[in-house]
């Protein structure tokens, strides 16, 4: 056989989209799905870096330790509702307004939006740290503007107690998260054609009534996407939290995630670590199907 | 009142008035750290503030830069983020058009794995990842933050590349195949020019998020020298005393590529190129 027919043989219609697609699926495999099912395995084994030799599989221990025995898990699953429930309720609330305001006609359209989509382009990171200072008991911003302005008249402490620490942390999420929703909304609802508000508005319809009517089932599936995938990022995000209180007061903002993430820097218990993973994943699965199933999400095709 | 009252007094109530409400409250934060990183440090920490620098000085950008090490951070960040870009563009790019441009067994299982690597939290890979760097002697290099982010970037920045893909005309890779082109020969000099753009925003997008990332480079590196700018500037914050001017000059520092390229993607975000699925 010469090199041509070899060649044919294996470059033909059938094989050439596995071709093509074989190096993403490289990369995705060895470092997304093996490292997945590795982390399943290390979640039923005694394994830590600190005593490589004893490494042992021990079923479902770490799992009877987490749901049954460690408090600060527990608090962390609580302190995880409570965070994502108050981001994701602000978030999509205002970048619905949003994006109901920037749909109207109006001069430097495009540098507006520009400029209202720029706080999702900033690190969770730089958010941390801009808004810690700004929070910033002696020299923060807020509280001069509300001195100056006479609504408090002793400095406030942002950080000491945990209710408050939690509430400045999901404002500053609810900075960087508005444009997110408020850019899907938008492209959603730039989709609608004019024509239904026009018969609406023919047919007497107020712009309230045109908003429920028309606008929010013609956006439904753009909305209950939205909602869950950022229902998931927010559950997952570290950066914001571990650089502005790492989950203090008391672990009164310690989240899964960070609480992960601290265990794990702290004592590089594989096995422990990955258990409390997997119950994470197990529980935005769940929440997940539950959620699209009583949406009923899917007459739009996801891509 | 005459109707044409009515609607402009409606518009400014319901559009005017809170448009700037949104306006002020999302750049007020990126004016009070420019205007502190623009202070010297005496201003910052007395006790009534200014709210436009009295004397202007660069000093923090200066002492940022050069003595606390910004400039090094700065090239790490971009070698990791850079790399990873033409690795996620390029890949993406072939992997995309397969799925806009053909129907194979599987597909179905493809298109819904790459979804739902979107839902993957960050902190599940690095705990096994951590291992696969130790165990391929990658750890605390940059290689580790570059395969890293080529594979967490690529699942949705294929998706979008094979939107790009379906907007055009089968005839076109036909033509350029008559006219004897390969279909690779066709891909890259008919099909790839007349998405250019499209394939900028995607790789910018990529970009942004890798060079954002701070849970991967916290753990996979420990040394000072190959530490990225998110690392570098949650570090400052670390020591004891804070120096505001010079951490408000790196978080300017930091923003203004990210900040440029968003400009430029968020149009193509907006067109709904893939609703919903925007990785942040």
């Amino acid at each position: 056989m010469n090199e041509s027919v070899i060649k044919r043989k294996l470059i033909n219609r059938k094989t050439l989209p596995y071709l093509l697609l074989l190096p993403a699926f490289l990369f995705i495999g060895c470092f997304m799905l093996y490292p997945i099912g590795s982390t399943v395995l290390m979640s039923t084994q005694y394994n830590t870096m600190m005593d490589p030799d004893g490494v042992c599989f021990i079923g479902f221990e770490n799992f009877k330790k987490l749901l049954f025995e460690d408090e600060v898990f527990h608090r962390a699953l609580k302190n995880s509702l409570v965070w994502v429930l108050g981001n994701v309720f602000l978030q999509s609330v205002l970048g619905m307004i949003l994006a109901l305001i920037l749909n109207q006609s109006m001069r430097f359209r495009g540098l507006i939006r520009a400029v209202t989509f720029s706080p999702w382009a900033v690190s969770g990171v730089i958010v941390s740290l801009m808004w810690s200072f700004m929070y910033s008991e002696s020299v923060g911003v807020f509280n001069d503007i509300l001195l100056r302005s006479g609504i408090i008249d002793t400095r406030i402490s942002w950080f000491s107690t945990g209710s408050r620490a939690m509430l400045a942390m999901i404002i500053a999420t609810t900075w960087r998260g508005i444009p997110f929703f408020a850019i899907n909304f938008l492209s959603s609802m730039q989709t609608i054609s004019e024509d239904m508000y026009e018969s609406a508005k023919v047919d007497g319809a107020g712009a309230i009534k045109r908003f429920f009517f028309i606008t929010m089932p013609m956006m439904k599936d753009t909305v209950v996407l939205t909602l869950l995938l950022r229902t998931i990022w927010t559950l997952n995000i570290v950066d914001i939290i571990y650089n502005t209180t790492a989950g203090g007061p008391a672990n009164s903002t310690l989240t899964v995630p960070v609480y992960i993430m601290n265990t794990f820097m702290g004592s590089l218990d594989y096995g422990y670590t990955s258990a409390m993973a997997i119950i994470m994943a197990v529980i935005m699965i769940i929440f997940a199907i539950v959620f699209i199933k009583i949406t009923k999400y899917g007459k739009e095709a996801l891509y | 009142m005459s109707l044409k009252t009515k609607e402009r007094i409606a518009g400014l109530l319901l559009v005017r008035v809170p448009l700037a409400i949104f306006l002020i409250v999302i750049l007020f934060p990126f004016f009070w750290i420019l205007s502190t990183s623009l202070k010297q440090p005496q201003e910052i920490m007395s006790s009534v503030l200014t709210y436009i620098p009295e004397n202007l000085t660069f000093e923090n950008y200066k002492k940022v830069w050069s003595s606390i090490g910004f400039s090094r951070y700065f090239l790490n960040s971009f070698c990791a983020s850079g790399v990873a870009v033409i690795n996620v563009t390029i890949i993406s790019l072939l992997g995309g058009y397969a799925l806009a441009r053909y129907k194979f067994a599987g597909k179905g299982v493809v298109m819904m794995l790459l979804l739902l690597t979107q839902m993957i939290p960050g902190i599940i890979l690095v705990i096994p990842l951590f291992r696969v760097w130790l165990r391929l002697r990658l750890n605390n290099t940059l290689y580790s933050l570059m395969l890293t982010y080529s594979t967490t970037q690529l699942p949705f920045c294929m998706v979008m590349m094979s939107g790009f893909f379906a907007g055009l005309p089968k005839e076109l890779e036909e033509a350029a195949q008559i006219d004897g082109c390969t279909l690779l020969g066709a891909l890259f000099r008919v099909l790839i020019p007349t998405i250019a753009p499209g394939i900028v925003a995607t790789g910018a997008f990529a970009f942004v998020n890798s060079w954002n990332d701070f849970v991967y480079a916290l753990n996979f590196i420990n040394d000072q020298k190959l530490f990225t700018l998110p690392v570098g500037l949650s570090m400052m914050k670390g020591e004891f005393t804070i120096d505001y001017g010079a951490l408000c000059a790196g978080c300017i520092i930091s923003l203004i590529p990210v900040l440029l390229l968003f400009a430029y993607i968020q149009k193509y975000l907006v067109k709904g190129l893939a609703s919903g699925a925007v990785k942040g």
